[in-house]
């Protein structure tokens, strides 16, 4: 059993860690939630002793990052500011127009921000997402629109031309 | 939010994301570009979905740090070390033979220690036999419901604690406490 958890660790952890990084802008808190996910798959495993999918991984994770987008908005009642301490990804890009991207994905709403980084950076296919966040395959469809929609309409135009 | 214009409009979207992914059937994609041809806005939502798709392809995964993975691989010892110990404090284990045989000698402990620590007054010594007497019906109740084990280490603590410290000050003090009473009396 701990070799299976291990091999789950080894195979998904930079996805969970990814989205989470998306999701909160701030790598401190996307380690937490990675560590706790990783907890309660841990857990998981050794109440059931089952397989435990990817995408059950990413679930909890996804959530685990509403629960504390939640309450930095008790807190704040505030959308926060994107944070400074941003890992290698973000720290190592040349390309404005990536980080231009990184922030508007972070600035997008629920769930399309989840939409686009499971499907765009981490090709997840629509059936997988649609069984993460637990909604149809045609919302995931219709929200991929709109997320991508959204993007977009806020590309810089420079880059269009 | 309204699906139905999202309906309206996701064919169209769904065609480019398809050309963009190399997943268009031939004649379809012919037609997406002969009507990109003619139509600015359509041509310019293409253009948009490339240059986000681009973008996008660029983003690479974010790593975890060796720290973080280290953490996550110790997570089994560290889970399994910390329940090992919850389990001592979890109440509903108190509940059983072993928990009543726990709790009587942590009693009797504590009103050993208290005795060590100085010489008691009259009526703290007067508390302490009460103390005593009830701590013993706790263990009495503890060696009927602990198991053979249990049982023999408890009663071979006892044993020591009460009958075979000629050094400790307790021995003393039990001394008094079997003469206070008669001075009592006399008095």
């Amino acid at each position: 059993m701990k070799q299976h958890f291990q091999t789950m660790v080894k195979q998904h952890q930079n996805r969970v860690y990814t989205l989470a990084v998306y999701m909160l802008r701030d790598h401190a808190e996307a380690e937490d939630i990675t560590q706790e996910t990783y907890i309660k798959l841990w857990q998981r495993l050794e109440k059931t002793n089952e397989e435990v999918s990817r995408a059950w991984l990413l679930q909890v994770a996804r959530n685990g990052c509403i629960d504390r987008i939640r309450k930095r908005r008790r807190l704040t009642n505030e959308v926060p500011e994107i944070e400074d301490h941003r890992g290698p990804a973000f720290q190592m890009e040349q390309d404005q127009l990536g980080k231009w991207l990184k922030d508007s994905i972070a600035n997008l709403g629920e769930p399309y921000r989840s939409l686009i980084v499971l499907r765009d950076i981490q090709q997840y296919s629509y059936n997988e997402i649609a069984e993460m966040l637990e909604i149809s395959l045609s919302q995931v469809k219709v929200y991929l629109f709109r997320a991508r929609q959204q993007l977009r309409t806020k590309l810089p135009k420079a880059e269009t031309a | 939010m309204n699906d139905t214009t999202d309906n309206n409009q996701q064919p169209f979207e769904d065609a480019i994301e398809e050309l963009l992914a190399g997943e268009l059937d031939e004649s379809s994609a012919d037609r997406l570009k002969q009507a990109a041809a003619t139509d600015q806005e359509l041509a310019s939502a293409i253009v948009d979905a490339w240059t986000l798709r681009k973008s996008l392809d660029e983003l690479e995964l974010e790593q975890v740090s060796p720290a973080l993975e280290k953490r996550l691989l110790d997570i089994p010892s560290k889970q399994k070390t910390t329940s090992k110990w919850s389990s001592w404090f979890n109440f509903s284990n108190w509940q059983t033979g072993s928990g009543w045989a726990l709790s009587s000698a942590l009693a009797m402990s504590l009103i050993l220690a208290i005795g060590v620590s100085r010489q008691p007054d009259q009526s703290e010594i007067l508390q302490a036999r009460q103390d005593i007497q009830l701590a013993l019906t706790y263990l009495g109740k503890s060696l009927n419901q602990a198991d053979q084990l249990t049982r023999d280490e408890l009663s071979m603590q006892v044993h020591k604690i009460l009958t075979t410290r000629p050094d400790n000050p307790n021995t003393q003090t039990d001394a008094r406490i079997q003469d206070e009473p008669e001075r009592i009396d006399q008095l």
